[in-house]
């Protein structure tokens, strides 16, 4: 009877050993499903924070190109925001706010796109101080997204009309050919001009801007526009052009202006006198010429080689080439607005 | 005693059934292998997790380190696909380039192989791109542009955007980041 219960027992026993097994097998199971439910939403935030990550240095990139144009339109000075008359693709955005609505594209983030949104800076938003201009200041919003990231990332930047480089162009310009007909005449913008110092300037308390160039081959002409308002006047002045010993590696000059219409203004081939002209002529062959602006617009240079400009009977082929230095200041009128300085 | 032992047997019959043992070892031979997948499994995001996390950071730093330099940029000297070499408006000059897996870092003026050092190591590759002002890519020749080189400055002078591209292994393969800077500083090489 001893015996029977303790096999009863273990009878029990034997037949609970398959439920308990079950049992704990259901159990694991579950808790190793729980498990990997925590550890893949664990891998889910280190995806989204490397995501994240990735995300913030594009929006960063295209907040950079955004920074890199002027604050304001050159040409049209209404203050809207949005891109104005041509402006249709990014090659002829021309200033900050040309990039609101524009859908960045980089290459080296495929699947990311970054949306900006340019805008007026906000007082009632504390972007700007009390009292200041919102027409000094612009705000930039840039959204990166892509399909793996829960939440985008938006990085906001004020940008202000003063500043370096912020609401102008360089001062010093590279020549940009092709630029040998007045259809494709370099522009000079307006603010490209301040007043900072420079020996070759003739007054360098009056904004300029240099423009380093040369004449290659001997053939080539070399246009650029500049806009002048009524009253200021414009000084072209060619330096480090003509040198007997050519040790700069220079080429003799002869200068024309032109009106918005092409109709001939001046011309100097030659220094005449040391008024405007400052520094940097080594031989009086480097000219420099001065108008006063008769009407708000374009006014375009165009700068050869005296040789090319004597004409076939002379030299055929012209091979005088070299550099030269055409440094252009804009004496301004009280009422002169949209130069570097203002 | 015969009896008893008769019960014994039925017992014993009743608790291990073959049926039993199968069912047990099936069972198990089921559980071992999920356990085991499951395992892997959580490893294997576990490893995911800690390399995305390093290669994060590393990513974060590298990219803020040469944007950074970038943007304190006053010169250009030399601009190539895996190398530059340009002066800050600090006066102090910065070279970077690929050696092996390694993004290295040179701060003299001349820089030979000794001055270099490692700025960051397990680097799958490196790429400098080169922008102008709207954004078009300006072509780098072979060899790279060098400003010492007189046709190369009007070249130079065009750049206005610098992107540097990092490749870095990841898991299998390979993962990349980019950062474009714009160096408002740099000025312009006369010819």
């Amino acid at each position: 009877m001893n015996k029977h219960k303790c096999t009863a027992g273990r009878s029990r026993a034997a037949g609970n050993l398959l439920i308990d097994l079950v049992i704990g097998v259901a159990l694991l199971g579950l808790i190793a499903a729980m498990l990997a439910g925590t550890y893949s939403n664990l891998i889910q935030r280190s995806v989204d924070s490397f995501e994240t990550t990735r995300a913030t240095w594009m929006a960063n990139s295209a907040m950079e190109v955004i920074s890199g144009y002027p604050f304001a339109d050159p040409v049209f000075v209404d203050g809207s925001i949005g891109v104005d008359g041509h402006e249709s693709v990014m090659t002829t955005f021309d200033d900050i706010d040309d990039f609101d609505g524009y859908n960045f594209i980089l290459e080296s983030y495929p699947a990311y796109t970054a949306a900006a949104a340019v805008s007026w800076a906000d007082i009632s938003a504390e972007e700007i101080a009390e009292g200041a201009d919102p027409k000094f200041f612009k705000r930039i919003m840039v959204t990166a997204q892509n399909d793996m990231l829960s939440n985008p990332v938006s990085l906001k930047t004020i940008m202000s009309a003063a500043g370096s480089g912020v609401g102008g162009g360089s001062q010093v310009i590279a020549e940009e050919e092709l630029n040998n007909s007045f259809d494709t005449a370099q522009r000079i913008p307006r603010t490209s001009f301040y007043a900072t110092e420079n020996l070759d300037v003739g007054d360098d308390s009056y904004p300029w801007a240099s423009i380093n160039s040369n004449v290659s081959p001997g053939t080539d002409d070399d246009y650029y526009q500049f806009e002048l308002q009524i009253g200021e006047r414009l000084i072209l002045d060619i330096d480090y052009g003509y040198d007997e010993d050519d040790v700069v590696d220079g080429v003799d000059i002869l200068m024309r202006l032109y009106t918005s219409a092409r109709v001939l203004l001046a011309w100097r081939d030659d220094d005449n006198d040391d008024q405007y002209g400052g520094e940097g002529s080594i031989d009086l062959k480097d000219p420099h010429l001065s108008i006063v602006a008769a009407y708000n617009g374009v006014y375009y240079a165009k700068v050869r080689s005296y040789q090319r400009d004597m004409g076939t009977n002379h030299y055929n082929p012209p091979t005088d080439e070299g550099n030269y230095v055409l440094n252009v200041t804009i004496v301004p009128t009280q009422a002169s607005t949209g130069l570097g300085d203002d | 005693m015969m009896h008893l032992l008769r019960f014994d047997k039925n017992i014993r019959q009743k608790g291990f059934t073959l049926l039993e043992l199968v069912v047990v070892v099936a069972l198990i031979g089921i559980m071992v292998p999920a356990m085991a997948m499951i395992f892997s499994n959580i490893l294997e995001s576990n490893h995911k997790m800690r390399t995305t996390v390093a290669i994060t950071e590393q990513f974060d730093f590298v990219l803020d380190r040469v944007t950074e330099d970038l943007n304190a940029l006053d010169s250009l000297l030399i601009a190539d696909d895996t190398n530059i070499k340009f002066a800050t408006t600090t006066g102090q000059f910065v070279s970077l380039r690929m050696s092996d897996s390694s993004l290295e870092l040179c701060t003299d003026e001349d820089c030979d192989d000794g001055d270099f050092h490692d700025l960051a190591t397990g680097i799958s590759s490196i790429d400098f791109n080169y922008f102008d002002k709207n954004f078009m890519s300006v072509t780098i020749i072979p060899g790279g542009l060098l400003s010492s080189i007189e046709g190369h400055k009007e070249t130079i002078n065009k750049i206005k955007y610098i992107e540097f591209v990092l490749v870095l292994n990841y898991l299998d393969g390979t993962t990349a980041m980019a950062t474009v800077v714009f160096p408002e500083n740099k000025v312009d090489l006369l010819e």
